[in-house]
């Protein structure tokens, strides 16, 4: 008999357990709203964009439909060969922005002894180098700008392939000879971009 | 206790309101970059002036530019004057021949008077009376060659580099007498004129510079090569360091003469373009600091650009461009003056750089070393 009670004392407190774990969902509403706008900033040609690069060739600049990605083609030979105003970052919003570039994925063959990406405004005030044969963030613990509303940056390339080994009669034989970047903008300069 | 609670509620708005003006919003746009290289449009090729050494594409160079010894003529002074002058004393018979010749190179000509400067002249004495047989410079390309006369015979000639120059008298017939010019060894003009037959000939001195004061310009001079009228030649290349041919000279003012480290203008270094397209190409100099008087040039066939120019720094860094059509060559041209107390070699650091004509879109630069001496 006395075993009986304490059985059920057990079982009555196995059931109280029970309910104090069961399993109790409650729900608040969240919404996330989407509203595009139109992108504030923008990619567009240079005055050289489209221009005569060597041998007969174009400077190839392109852009997706929103001007919110880039692609440049140029055809350098030895030595160091510079692009100038191909393409131009533009602010259409009202109000200003803080940039920086980020490599993702540098050249990194070795006869390309220098690549880099020259990025400035009409006085000079903002003028930068991005080095195209590393990864990583330019500015790396800052913002470059602001590039305030309405105002345009202009960039330029600058490639230099070394001559060693090559010959004059044909092409550098480069085994990387794309990069990646992002242009990555907020409208704040105090966080870092993830 | 009223207070209290506005407070609090006044700091939770502003810090919303602050992180708000903050958020991290951070917009990423996608950018690729691809080179499609191509073979180099431009290529370098020797001279032959001068030991070249050119990469293996033929787009870089190191010239070794060998710093001989030349007497430089200098008059910096529109109030002074210099002439540098050897006295000869030498009789002139008939049939006999009589020449002098150097190397000239006039630069850095200032003459607002007209007087002009004296490359070469030979003063020669017919009866008693000087006459002075000369090649003048006035500026621009062409030289004159004055005879005994007044009559004065102007000859083109391309002044941006050195000449050889030659005159040469000598008496055919006891009663006449000739005056040869020769220019880089080709017979330029000749006068003849008669004289009386019994008239006593004799060579008096051989100069260059000018004794009117009113002029200002840099004259070099160099392998000095004179054959008096029994046949001797009396030569000076002045690699010794010392003048032992003008030994009668004279000056006045900041002008006089001194043997420095030369090299005459002188192509250095070929560019041909081997597209169809026209490029157009120029010579750039990076920053120096040495006891050295230089320029550098590019010419095309037709067109020679202006010069950068080095006075113990850089004065003047760049060229101006030329054209360098399809197939064609341009050529670069340079001009060293270091006095003989200079440490050598100076190395001069210079850029060949070309861009496709009516564009600026692509330059491409070339890197180009000159070690002089």
């Amino acid at each position: 008999m006395k075993a009986e009670r304490k059985l059920i004392a057990l079982l009555a407190v196995a059931a109280l357990v029970s309910i104090v774990n069961a399993s109790v969902f409650v729900y608040y509403p969240i919404t996330v709203s989407l509203q595009p706008t139109q992108p504030p900033i923008i990619f567009s040609k240079g005055k050289n964009a489209g221009g005569q690069d060597l041998y007969g060739n174009t400077i190839g600049v392109s852009m997706g439909n929103a001007n919110t990605s880039l692609t440049i083609t140029v055809h350098p030979t030895y030595q160091t060969n510079y692009y100038r105003n191909i393409t131009v970052i533009k602010n259409q919003d009202s109000k200003a922005y803080y940039f920086k570039i980020r490599v993702t994925d540098a050249f990194t063959d070795t006869k390309i002894t220098n690549a880099k990406l020259r990025i400035y405004n009409s006085g000079r005030s903002i003028d930068i180098w991005v080095y195209l044969t590393s990864t990583g963030d330019t500015p790396s613990d800052s913002w470059l700008g602001p590039l305030n509303a309405n105002e345009k940056w202009f960039v330029d390339i600058n490639i230099t392939i070394s001559e060693a080994g090559g010959s004059p009669n044909s092409k550098p034989s480069l085994d990387d000879n794309s990069a990646s970047l992002q242009l990555i903008y907020s409208p704040q300069d105090a966080e870092s971009a993830p | 206790m009223r207070y209290f609670f506005f407070s609090i509620i006044f700091l939770l708005n502003a810090f919303v309101l602050m992180l708000s003006l903050h958020a991290g919003i951070f917009t990423y746009y996608p950018v690729s970059v691809f080179l499609s290289p191509v073979a180099p449009p431009v290529t370098f090729a020797g001279s032959g002036t001068y030991p070249t050494f050119i990469g293996s594409a033929n787009t870089s160079a190191v010239v070794e530019v060998v710093a001989n010894k030349a007497l430089h003529v200098y008059d910096y002074d529109v109030g002074g004057r210099v002439v540098v002058l050897r006295t000869v004393t030498q009789s002139l018979t008939s049939g006999g021949i009589f020449s002098i010749q150097w190397v000239a190179f006039v630069t850095n000509y200032t003459d607002p008077s007209g007087v002009g400067v004296i490359l070469q002249e030979i003063q020669v004495n017919i009866g008693g009376s000087p006459y002075y047989v000369s090649i003048y410079y006035y500026g621009g390309n062409q030289v004159y060659f004055q005879g005994p006369g007044p009559t004065t015979y102007v000859y083109p000639v391309d002044m941006s580099v050195a000449h050889v120059l030659n005159i040469t008298v000598s008496r055919p017939a006891a009663n006449r007498l000739r005056i040869s010019y020769y220019v880089d060894n080709s017979l330029a003009y000749t006068y003849d004129y008669s004289i009386p037959r019994r008239a006593a000939v004799t060579v008096y001195s051989v100069e260059g510079g000018r004794y009117d004061t009113r002029n200002a310009y840099d004259l070099y001079v160099d392998d000095v090569r004179m054959r008096s009228v029994t046949g001797v030649i009396t030569s000076e290349d002045f690699e010794d360091g010392v003048d032992d041919f003008f030994v009668n000279s004279y000056s006045s003012g900041n002008a006089g003469k001194v043997v420095v480290y030369y090299t005459f203008p002188k192509i250095f270094l070929l560019a041909r373009n081997n597209d169809t397209k026209t490029y157009a190409c120029k010579l750039i100099i990076s920053p120096l600091t040495a006891p050295v008087i230089a320029s550098f040039y590019v010419r095309n066939s037709t067109y020679t650009s202006t010069s950068i120019k080095i006075k113990n720094s850089v004065i003047v860094g760049e060229t101006s461009e030329v054209l360098l059509g399809g197939g064609s060559y341009t050529y670069m041209y340079l001009n060293i003056t270091a006095p003989l107390t200079a440490s050598l070699p100076i190395t001069f650091n210079l850029q060949f750089v070309y861009r496709v004509y009516d564009s600026d879109g692509v330059t491409v630069h070339y890197p180009i070393t000159v070690k002089f001496g």
